[in-house]
């Protein structure tokens, strides 16, 4: 037999081939129903959950860098280690460190709600309630320094509350990894 | 000569019940299934080496992945074009799986007659004997000749699909004819 003759043969094989037992039953039944939470099992989607909290600190932090006028460095945050910013450093400069340590502290928090799943519900609960209220500290400066931009006293508790939040930030990247070396 | 198109028939109905489903409509999916079914079942059967039992485990599978998989279905393609790719996709990768432990277990060519032997379950007659020269091949030389020869994949697709150089789906090619044509000669 040449090649020829092979491929003619190959091409009158049957594309269609019926399967001896119809196996729809089975399939049905593992048939997810797209309107219930079932798609939420993905951990891609779980991690969704988070993406709506992620997406509110970002904006929160970008509105803020918006508003906000350069003043002195923050207090520091208790148990929590800060950079030193001082007063001599230009302040695009120290907005642009500001700015890399929040950018830093966002990646470690996006991976956090990779495992959220993984917290206990009480700890999720706390998480999310210290976090609306940095946000509606967050927004009642806003509103005050769009009236009084250059009050310093202003200045000073946007500044802190930056701190608070990567504080936040930190702790919660923290939690995430040794809630990861204990599930593993 | 022509050579064969993955797709057989352009199925504008696809398009209208893959909507369906997309929305939940488990009846349309039903409607693709049984519509699609058998052709899906031929790529799936000839990929297992004609093991009747794989091959429905891998229909069942090809399905419950389009299901949950079909919100990604853009419409960019025919459906078929869609599913029967996923099908490739499903064999490839489980049985990818399963020749690692056949390799471990048992030598390569008790296995190759045993799925061989599957043929049997779908033909009498003539045809069986090419389906059984195919199904006897090497799982990397049969892989290449089912979707080259048979599925009409291009060597680049099939590189990509099966996780090998394009130069490499061609020798398998090479090989894969060859041996068929030989133990056809026998």
């Amino acid at each position: 037999m040449n090649e020829q003759e092979l491929l003619q043969r190959i091409a009158d094989l049957p594309r269609e081939i019926p399967p001896r037992n119809d196996p729809w039953q089975k399939i049905e039944s593992r048939l997810e129903d797209r309107s219930s939470d079932a798609s939420m099992q993905s951990p891609v989607l779980r991690a969704r959950r988070w993406a709506p909290l992620a997406v509110a600190a970002a904006a929160v932090f970008a509105v803020a860098l918006l508003v906000m006028p350069v003043g002195g460095p923050g207090p520091q945050v208790p148990g929590i280690a800060t950079t030193e910013t001082p007063a001599t450093v230009p302040p695009p400069m120290m907005l642009s460190g500001s700015e890399a340590e929040y950018q830093a502290a966002f990646r470690e928090f996006i991976a956090t709600g990779e495992s959220r799943e993984t917290l206990p519900p009480l700890a999720v609960e706390k998480i999310e309630t210290g976090w609306a209220d940095l946000q509606r500290v967050e927004s009642a400066l806003s509103d005050a320094l769009a009236q009084n931009p250059n009050d310093p006293f202003l200045n000073r508790r946007m500044l802190e509350l930056r701190e608070r939040q990567l504080g936040f930030l930190r702790q919660l990247a923290a939690l995430d990894h040794s809630n990861r070396r204990l599930t593993i | 000569m022509a050579r064969a198109s993955p797709v057989n028939a352009i199925r504008d109905e696809d398009r209208e019940q893959v909507r369906r489903a997309c929305a939940g409509d488990r009846g349309a999916f039903e409607d693709l299934y049984s519509r699609h079914r058998n052709r899906v079942y031929g790529i799936v059967w000839r990929l297992s080496g004609g093991d009747s039992a794989l091959a429905e485990d891998l229909l069942q599978e090809a399905f419950v992945r389009a299901w949950q998989k079909l919100d990604s279905f853009r419409g960019e393609s025919l459906f078929a074009t869609w599913l029967h790719r996923l099908a490739v996709n499903v064999a490839l990768s489980d049985r990818r799986i399963r020749i690692k432990r056949l390799e471990r277990e048992t030598a390569l060519e008790g296995a190759a007659e045993r799925t061989a032997a599957g043929a049997k379950d779908v033909y009498a007659g003539e045809r069986m004997d090419l389906e059984q020269a195919i199904a006897s091949l090497p799982e990397r030389a049969r892989t290449v000749l089912v979707l080259y020869d048979i599925e009409g994949y291009s060597h680049a697709e099939i590189a990509e699909m099966a996780g090998m150089a394009v130069g490499s789906s061609k020798a398998q090619l090479h090989r894969a004819r060859r041996l068929v044509r030989d133990r056809l000669d026998r």
